[in-house]
């Protein structure tokens, strides 16, 4: 019989909510229709210390721009995705942090190489592959502590 | 005596580190903010949202990020100590809650430095916001949003805010901190 075994789950319903606050808030005043502040609405201003908020490469909710850039967007909705996918993400990863760790080293690297490559011209990158790229530092992140709140029981 | 000796030695105190990285983070993160800021005071409000003086936040966003990560590596590398990630939440959360007190005191030692500095800057804001193609009604709650940052309500106010979005993520980054240096696998 295989199980899965939840632990502490005060720090993992702490964690969802966390994720869930930050991907809704990161998502702008646009998620409220509120049109009339986007610079002074309270969304921005939680991200002004966290995101540089360049309304030319954020996506847009209902025609008002995020309070964060697409890159940013990739981080929060990736944390929020992986703290859901969690429990089923434990029944693949295994006993050690490596490979988290190493995809996390591998993301960052890849980021920081488009952002090189976007500045001095050698590609244009898109809003879309911002998003992508976002994610991707964003899964490893979370996914790191798989092993902490779930694990697999195995018993005959 | 005894007891409180051996307790201190399993479980050292991780203030120093959480002093260490909120010091870190704030004032990269006030040193950023200040050089967009005077960047921006040199270029003409055009009405665009951003200006590219903005992109030093980026530089600064990624160390205010990371604080809980900084705090924690410096606590196992110091105690060699290992421990449960709540530890490094908490560890995390507090250097959330210092570099937005270190944060908000610069601001305000700046403020004296400089007292033109941030009257120059909401006016940059008000000539920029007029400058810019949206109704004018949406342009009026701008411009009134911006008026008196030196208020004890704004700076009250700018301090949660900035406490709300460094507490978060380096709560996060704390978690993430933990597992990585703190853990026994």
């Amino acid at each position: 019989m295989w199980g899965i075994q939840s632990h502490n789950k005060e720090l993992y319903s702490g964690l969802f909510i966390a994720t869930l606050f930050l991907s809704i808030a990161s998502m702008g005043s646009g998620l409220f229709s509120d049109s009339s502040n986007t610079l002074i609405s309270w969304q921005h201003n939680i991200f002004k210390v966290l995101c540089h908020q360049d309304p030319a490469r954020s996506f847009s909710v209902s025609g008002i721009k995020m309070a964060v850039c697409s890159r940013c967007f990739g981080i929060y909705s990736a944390l929020l995705v992986g703290t859901l996918i969690m429990p089923l993400y434990s029944l693949l990863s295994g006993s050690t942090i490596n490979t988290e760790k190493n995809w996390l080293i591998a993301a960052i690297l890849l980021n920081l190489a488009d952002v090189s490559g976007n500045y001095f011209g050698l590609w244009t990158n898109t809003m879309f592959s911002r998003f992508i790229l976002g994610c991707v530092v964003g899964l490893p992140v979370i996914l790191i502590l798989t092993n902490d709140f779930f694990t697999i029981n195995k018993s005959e | 005596m005894e007891m409180e000796n051996e307790n201190a030695q399993e479980n050292p105190s991780y203030w120093s580190s959480v002093i260490i990285a909120s010091l870190v983070v704030g004032i990269v993160v006030t040193a950023f903010a200040l050089i967009g800021g005077y960047m921006t005071l040199g270029t003409e409000a055009t009405g665009s949202f951003f200006s590219s003086a903005q992109l030093w936040g980026t530089i600064g966003c990624l160390v205010g990020a990371i604080g809980g990560v900084i705090a924690n590596w410096h606590y196992t590398k110091e105690y060699n100590v290992t421990y449960k990630i709540g530890k490094g939440a908490l560890i995390g959360l507090f250097v959330g809650l210092g570099a937005t007190i270190v944060a908000v005191i610069l601001g305000q030692i700046w403020n004296i430095i400089d007292p033109s500095y941030q009257q120059a800057l909401v006016d940059w804001n008000i000539q920029n916001f007029e400058a810019m193609q949206m109704p004018a009604e949406a342009k009026e709650q701008a411009i009134a949003g911006m008026e008196d940052p030196n208020s004890l309500k704004n700076i009250g106010l700018q301090a949660v805010f900035t406490f709300v979005g460094l507490g978060i993520m380096n709560v996060i980054s704390g978690l993430v901190g933990a597992k990585i240096f703190a853990s026994e696998e």
